[in-house]
């Protein structure tokens, strides 16, 4: 497991695309002093690592098969009706492709 | 104090038969409720809406029984024309171009929506303080919470402005604020009402659930609200069922478990004694009343648990807000879409969200996840087959929804727990194995409400609201509403 550390909690806040603010990195920092402590207490019950994991509350399996329905599409105006920045019939954009500090890290 | 809002919808309902009252007069009657807003309850409003739809009722039909009659819904349910934040600010402005499937089918049913209700932000909270309006505290006592996430559902509930208001639970965020508010909060079996249109916190755990004052009502509203979806993969097509019937005929089952760890663990001694004094009474009415040992490990599990799952899924489910398509454009210079989310996401956020969203995305990074987020999935596993032996011979499991007075805002701290009790997280319980699950009123403590809680097996709803109705009639406690000074 990787070692919780101020560069860390950065680099995750960036990969969700957020800035944190003053002294957040240190408080989630504290926070993970906690979370590890719990995360040790799950590894100590007894079968843990031995169960499955669990998903989902329950297994159902249905047996549906949807119809083809035809429906109305959504109508552009009403699409762009929650954006703010918009050009004609389309959501406007500053450049999506081309800049290497946009790459996501892995 | 409204003239109407604060009645059951039984009473609500005979009225509108009687034509003793219009669907407009109750309508106007919730309207001046939330105008009146004691407490920080509501996020927007729908008054033209309603009063529109309000006016096309002329007569309600006997069978017609939630016809006419006003609801809240908190804001993280999808309002046509309404807007709908979640108590974000990534969300400010936003305003969904459909109605969620539960706001729908009370519609449906001829309900009127009018108000949205406030919230912790994104759902992610139990206290009621942490959406960008700033608190909702608790109606019997403004220094205390209500609880959270679905605050403003409860307290406006408990205050009188609606019959029925709308809630999600991941956690316990219904069922832990009606019992801080002397309400009845229901968590309907996973699957059985459909999420589309519900904004989602943790998919595996999130469910609609509901506040209502009686447990008649409760049946009433889940009947409408069920069913099969095509909206939504992971909405149960069994067939639904008239859920009322099990409360006005008290159809139960027989065996109801107590856990002997939770009453070991036990401190306050008037909410104690009101639990073990139901149990008494339960046993009076002829129910077989067991002790199980579920296993304290486990129930230690259910924070940790809990926090690790619901961060994670959280994350991927909070993806979506961008900015771009909904929510306030960001300010100054942005160059690229990157700078554009991640500008408006750092504003749109708050810190405490963040914090959450950090955990989850460590928890799901590679080299963690089998450490962090899949063994909290397996412990998740151990906890919910334990349940399931439970429910192998017992049909109940009947525990306190709260086991001391709400907390003080003023007391309240945002930091991770190191040692949490057990109490306060067992209502998740209900989450982990998707059970359906009830608080109603069980008594007060120097004025403050508490409540009882019964979980019953997988669509089993209709039973956990007949045992509702058993203990609503011993206690006596229903249609409570906090009267004005």
């Amino acid at each position: 497991m990787i070692k919780v550390t101020k560069a860390i909690i950065e680099e995750c806040a960036r990969n969700l695309m957020f800035d944190l603010s003053e002294g957040q990195a240190d408080l989630i920092l504290e926070d993970f002093s906690t979370v590890m402590a719990q995360i040790d207490f799950l590894k100590n019950i007894e079968g843990v690592d031995e169960a499955s994991e669990m998903t989902f509350p329950y297994k159902e399996h249905q047996k549906l098969l949807r119809e083809d329905k035809p429906v109305k599409p959504l109508k552009a105006k009403d699409a762009l009706n929650n954006s703010q920045t918009k050009l004609g019939d389309q959501i406007k954009l500053p450049k999506v492709v081309g800049n290497k500090h946009d790459q996501v890290d892995e | 104090m409204t003239k109407w809002m604060n009645k059951p919808i039984s009473e609500l309902h005979d009225a509108l038969v009687r034509k003793t009252v219009t669907p407009l007069q109750l309508v106007q009657d919730c309207i001046d409720g939330v105008k009146a807003d004691k407490g920080n309850c509501f996020e927007a409003t729908a008054f033209d809406q309603a009063l529109a739809e309000a006016a096309k009722i002329d007569d309600v039909k006997p069978e017609e029984y939630l016809k006419g009659i006003p609801f809240l819904a908190k804001d993280n349910f999808s309002t046509k024309g309404v807007e709908t934040t979640a108590s974000s600010d990534i969300l400010n402005g936003y305003v969904p171009l459909f109605d969620a499937t539960a706001i729908s089918r009370l519609k449906r049913a001829g309900m009127i929506m009018v108000a949205k209700t406030t919230m912790d932000e994104l759902a992610m909270g139990g206290t009621g303080t942490t959406g960008h309006k700033g608190n909702t505290p608790n109606p019997y006592d403004p220094e205390r919470i209500v609880g959270g996430s679905s605050c403003g559902s409860a307290a406006s509930l408990a205050y009188g402005i609606a019959p029925l208001a709308l809630g999600s639970d991941t956690g316990d965020s219904v069922r832990k604020p009606a019992s801080y508010s002397a309400t009845v909060g229901f968590k309907a079996t996973w699957g059985r009402i459909s999420r589309f249109g519900l904004f989602p916190f943790a998919t595996s755990m999130d469910a609609v659930g509901f506040f209502t004052r009686n447990v008649l009502d409760a049946g009433y509203v889940l009947s409408a609200l069920s069913g099969h979806d095509r909206m939504d993969m992971s909405s149960s097509s069994r067939k639904k069922e008239k859920y009322e019937t099990y409360v006005e005929k008290k159809k139960t089952l027989h065996r109801i478990g107590y856990f002997r760890a939770v009453v070991d663990a036990m401190t306050d001694p008037i909410i104690k004694e009101s639990y073990l004094r139901l149990l008494d009474r339960l046993k009076e009415r002829g129910f077989e009343v067991v002790c199980y040992d579920y296993p304290e490990k486990l129930l230690d599990a259910l924070y940790p648990t809990y926090m690790i799952l619901s961060c994670a899924e959280s994350t991927s489910n909070n993806a979506n807000l961008d900015g771009i398509r909904f929510g306030p454009k960001p300010e100054g210079t942005i160059e690229t879409y990157s700078d554009y989310m991640r500008k408006a996401r750092t504003r749109g956020f708050s810190d405490l969200i963040k914090r959450r969203f950090v955990i989850g995305s460590f928890s799901l990074l590679s080299a963690n996840q089998a450490e962090m987020f899949n063994r909290a999935q397996k412990a998740r596993r151990l906890i919910v087959d334990e349940m399931n032996r439970f429910f192998d011979s017992i049909d109940y499991l009947v525990v306190p929804a709260s086991y001391g007075k709400p907390k003080k805002i003023a007391e309240l701290s945002t930091a991770w727990s190191l040692k949490p009790d057990f109490l306060d997280n067992i209502l998740t319980l209900g989450n982990f194995g998707g059970y359906p699950s009830l608080t109603l009123p069980l008594g007060f403590e120097d004025g403050l409400p508490f409540g009882v809680n019964v979980t019953g097996r997988i669509f089993e709803d209709g039973y956990v609201l007949g045992l509702g109705k058993e203990i609503e009639e011993l206690t006596g406690l229903k249609d409570i509403v906090k009267e004005d000074k």
